[in-house]
């Protein structure tokens, strides 16, 4: 299988070293060789039609901050998919909520060139999933994302596979780790302002937190889990978004001496498409302290389940990629 | 639907199971029982019972007892509330809160409320509602209320989560 990675930033990287490293389980399980055959960023690009050097790119991203020696010069990342054969896209550039960017642009033409797509971008899957899902259904390709909501947390393969035949009636979870570190911190005493600087400090927040703060990270998730688990054909401007910046000391103070705590909780079922924060009483899964994301899935027999895990990361969101692609590979593989 | 009933059995043993064995008679499921063995009158003992039962078997219950010489003093339905805390950030004040609670109660039948307001110096006020009433439909109708309240005067609106 050919694999061609568009973007080179944490998250590629980590799917390239992660297919280094199990190379050898891959060819043992899947009985087929996975051969990474182009890599662009947002600078340069690297394709070779039998296989690249993972080494190499990976080197060359580390010293000087480029895959290759090789300028976009202007090219785009369609032009450069176009000199490679390949079967698989993993699409993992920066997100974009405004028109999807490049990433949106990458999968449409991917799915009407007949590649299956692997995305972990929310940009594309908040702003045009029943159109992606359409193309990819229409070319008879395969598009999974399972990564693009709670990174390695499994959520959206666990309801549409490990879930089937179970009507899912909400989901409510906190999906942005920043949102709720800043929030934990704040139950141990500090203000916003701190604690989100802290964040920062750590390297949970952006220099910009506005996409995380204000709720917008969470949106995207809530609008790709609407669409691919309930079916919806929703957009983010579809969703009642509420951030935590006017969420006070005085008032996560209040909840404590109440017994609650305030997390910022994204909500989808039939009918519901919110984010905001919410009091919380203490010990309810959903009361969750730090980076974690978590996910409380209500069903009609099999009762509430719930979920949690790293939200974000190199290797964990390169491991949602990993189980997507022998997703893939034992479906083509079936077929 | 469910009921509450006091009633008074015979100050000797095995008389607490003469009066919860009809339950089973009438298809009732019993949710709590509470034996009060110091409330002693006239040598009954009094025993509350709340049970969800079929509205039509409730005679025939009360017959059961009437033939086991259990007297029932009181009998009536419980009525279930729903409730849920609110927060509100903002210029929040106690006439405003009571306003506005006022205006939800002309639409909505809330059977309870309690609130706390936090004074902040820099006017981001907090206030905390608990608020009971008779419906699942209620409280979503005071979920919408309250939320539409807050964005008229651009407060934060905190819900709790359906527990």
């Amino acid at each position: 299988m050919k694999i061609f990675i568009s973007g080179f930033g944490t998250v590629g990287q980590g799917v390239l070293e992660l297919l280094l490293i199990k190379k050898p389980y891959l060819q043992t399980r899947q009985g087929e060789l996975f051969s990474v055959v182009g890599v662009v960023d947002s600078k340069s690009y690297y394709v070779d039609s039998k296989e690249i050097c993972g080494l190499c790119v990976l080197g060359n991203k580390a010293s000087q901050g480029r895959v290759s020696d090789n300028p976009r010069d202007g090219k785009s990342c369609i032009e450069i998919m176009e000199m490679v054969d390949f079967d698989v896209l993993i699409e993992t550039s920066p997100t974009n909520v405004e028109d999807g960017g490049e990433g949106l642009r990458n999968i449409r033409w991917a799915l009407e060139h007949g590649k299956d797509v692997i995305t972990v971008n929310k940009g594309p899957l908040a702003l045009a999933f029943s159109e992606l899902d359409a193309l990819a259904k229409k070319n008879g390709c395969i598009m999974r994302y399972e990564g693009s909501v709670g990174g390695a947390m499994p959520i959206i393969n666990l309801c549409r596979e490990s879930l089937a035949g179970q009507k899912i009636k909400s989901i409510q979870g906190i999906f942005n780790g920043t949102c709720n570190f800043v929030l934990s911190r704040m139950d141990n005493g500090l203000p916003f302002e701190q604690a989100l600087k802290e964040a920062q400090q750590l390297g949970y927040a952006e220099t910009d937190p506005t996409y995380d703060i204000e709720g917008y990270d969470s949106a995207s998730k809530v609008v790709i889990l609407a669409n691919s688990i309930f079916g919806r054909d929703v957009r983010f401007s579809d969703v009642s978004i509420t951030g935590i910046s006017s969420v006070t000391s005085e008032a996560v103070n209040l909840a404590i001496e109440n017994g609650m705590v305030i997390r910022l909780i994204g909500e989808v079922s039939d009918t519901k498409l919110e984010v905001a924060p919410r009091l919380i009483p203490k010990g309810h899964p959903l009361a969750l302290s730090g980076t974690l994301n978590t996910a409380l899935i209500t069903t009609d027999f099999a009762g509430p389940i719930t979920v949690s895990g790293r939200g974000a990361g190199r290797k964990e969101t390169a491991s949602a990629i990993l189980s997507d692609l022998l997703a893939i590979s034992e479906a083509r593989r079936k077929n | 639907m469910l009921v509450n009933a006091d009633i008074y059995v015979k100050d000797i043993p095995g008389q607490l199971v003469v009066a919860l064995e009809p339950m089973s008679m009438v298809n009732a499921n019993i949710i709590g029982v509470v034996h009060s063995r110091e409330q002693v009158i006239s040598g009954r003992i009094a025993v509350n019972i709340t049970f969800d039962i079929e509205s039509n078997m409730i005679d025939k219950l009360k017959t059961i007892w009437e033939s086991r010489d259990v007297l029932v003093a009181k009998i009536g339905s419980v009525i279930k509330t729903y409730s849920r805390v609110y927060m509100l950030i903002g210029a929040v004040t106690a006439p405003v809160l009571e306003k506005l609670l006022d205006n939800a109660k002309k639409e909505i039948e809330i059977t309870s409320v309690d609130f706390r307001l936090s004074y902040n110096s820099n006017g981001k006020n907090t206030a905390m509602i608990q608020a009971g009433v008779g419906s699942e439909d209620d409280l979503s109708k005071l979920d919408v209320l309250l939320a539409n309240e807050c964005s008229k005067n651009k407060f934060t609106f905190i819900r709790g989560v359906d527990l």
